[in-house]
């Protein structure tokens, strides 16, 4: 019944100075991406752009726990970006995962879930457009929009029967 | 005890030799047996030892290529190998006289592919709106699934949970989830068992200007072939129709049975719709 193996390692990304993640050129042959990114910057959201899409097509749904205690929700509409993870100067860890994403049908969902020693990050999201995605940037909300050198990112495909 | 020469320098008996003849004599060969692939990077090898000559103190298995080693009694635990090789093994047993001829090769192996821990099982995509999605005859040969979804509900208005059920057991009280969400503008939990206890995620509904928005879900069902523990589940689920209809949430579920899981259905409050995606995954332990 099982069809095979799939999770594959598309691409890995070091960063040798600050700088965002900008992964191109992604095939269209699995059905859906992951990008673990292990990063660290100053106390920021992150943020997804999908095939250098800078039109406000995004949106997101967000709750966060921080290590004082407190939580809350978050939700933002017609942003520039998926705001979504959350980094600090530690560091953090992130998963994106977006949905069917060569499909030329849909919009893309996304789901989001990382953080860090301060806080805890969920977030869903979905970009309102029906192109394939083949590029996917990830960088941080926070001035210069970067993560700190050192910062790694894989992208993975996963690939449905 | 019947003892007699065979050559100048080895002694053998028609029992296990441990008289001072063999003080000054190395092990014979041990006979290979079963080399298996245990990982990665790691495989075991079988072997018996000589029963005849000088009892063996340690045994080494050495691979081949790369002559990578590892000690001890039968099966010996081969570390450090590399990912999805193929090696076959011999052994030798040594003592303070030296050491034995090589056994004979053993059976090639090839350990395990990096990549191959996580296998794709079956995928279902509604093509015309369906009310339950079924995956049936799921081996048990993983340790944990996983469930990566999309979906959608084909009735106006219906967004709504997601609900899922194993093994056809429609026992309500066997079910029950305890839930952590946020709407974007406040943050609940809620607790559920018997009939509403069966709810794991979200499906989007079809109303005015979402049509083509999906809600995401990823579902871990761990352990899910052991037949000594309850199911857990748990659930990373959302909506999203850029601020409005919103839902994050991550939820933990219970299926109190001892039962292997072969067999998965979900349903929701409506129909599901075209494009909704439900693919499973099984991840090895």
């Amino acid at each position: 019944m099982a069809a095979g193996s799939t999770y594959t390692p598309i691409a890995t990304l070091t960063l040798g100075s600050a700088s965002t993640f900008d992964f191109t050129s992604i095939p269209s042959t699995y059905t859906d991406l992951v990008v673990v990114v292990n990063g660290k910057q100053s106390n920021a959201l992150c943020y997804v752009r999908l095939n250098n899409d800078t039109g406000s097509n995004y949106s997101n749904t967000s709750m966060y726990a921080q290590s004082g205690g407190s939580y809350g929700p978050d939700k933002n509409a017609n942003t520039t970006s998926f705001y979504s993870g959350f980094v600090n100067a530690s560091l953090s860890i992130n998963i994106w995962n977006i949905f069917n994403y060569a499909n030329t049908t849909t919009y893309k969902s996304m789901l989001c879930r990382g953080g860090n020693n301060t806080q805890l990050q969920a977030d869903v999201g979905t970009w309102r457009s029906t192109a394939a995605v083949n590029r996917v940037t990830i960088g941080v909300l926070a001035v210069g929009n970067t993560f700190d050198s050192g910062s790694t990112a894989t992208i993975y495909g996963i690939l449905a029967a | 005890m019947a003892i007699k020469r065979t050559s100048s320098n080895s002694l053998v008996n028609a029992t296990k030799m441990s008289t001072g003849f063999s003080s000054a004599a190395i092990p014979n060969a041990p006979t290979i047996g079963a080399a298996t692939t245990t990982g990665q990077t790691t495989a075991t090898v079988a072997y018996t030892a000589a029963v005849l000559g000088a009892n063996g103190v340690t045994f080494t298995a050495t691979s081949s290529p790369s002559s990578i080693t590892g000690t001890g009694s039968s099966p010996i635990i081969v570390t450090g190998l590399a990912i999805n090789t193929a090696y076959t093994f011999t052994v030798t047993a040594g003592n303070a006289n030296g050491t034995s001829t090589a056994s004979s090769a053993s059976n090639s192996i090839t350990t395990d592919d990096s990549l191959n821990s996580y296998e794709s099982i079956a995928t279902v995509t509604v093509g015309s709106p369906q009310a339950t999605i079924t995956f049936s005859s799921i081996p048990a040969t993983f340790k944990h699934l996983q469930i990566r979804a999309i979906a959608r509900s084909s009735t106006a208005g219906g967004d709504a949970w997601l609900n899922y059920r194993f093994n056809s057991d429609t026992t309500t009280s066997n079910y029950s989830n305890h839930n952590f969400f946020g709407n974007g503008t406040s943050i609940s939990s809620s607790y559920n068992s018997g009939d509403d206890g069966n709810l794991i995620g979200r499906v989007m509904g079809s109303a005015s200007g979402a049509d083509n928005v999906f809600a995401p879900n990823i579902i871990d069902i761990l352990d899910y072939a052991n037949t000594s523990k309850y199911k857990v589940v748990r659930n990373l689920t959302g909506q999203d129709n850029n601020g409005s209809r919103n839902l994050v949430g991550l939820s933990s579920n219970l299926w109190r049975n001892t039962t292997a899981i072969d067999s998965i259905s979900f349903t929701t409050a409506n129909n599901f719709a075209q494009y909704t995606q439900f693919a499973l995954y099984g991840i090895k332990g």
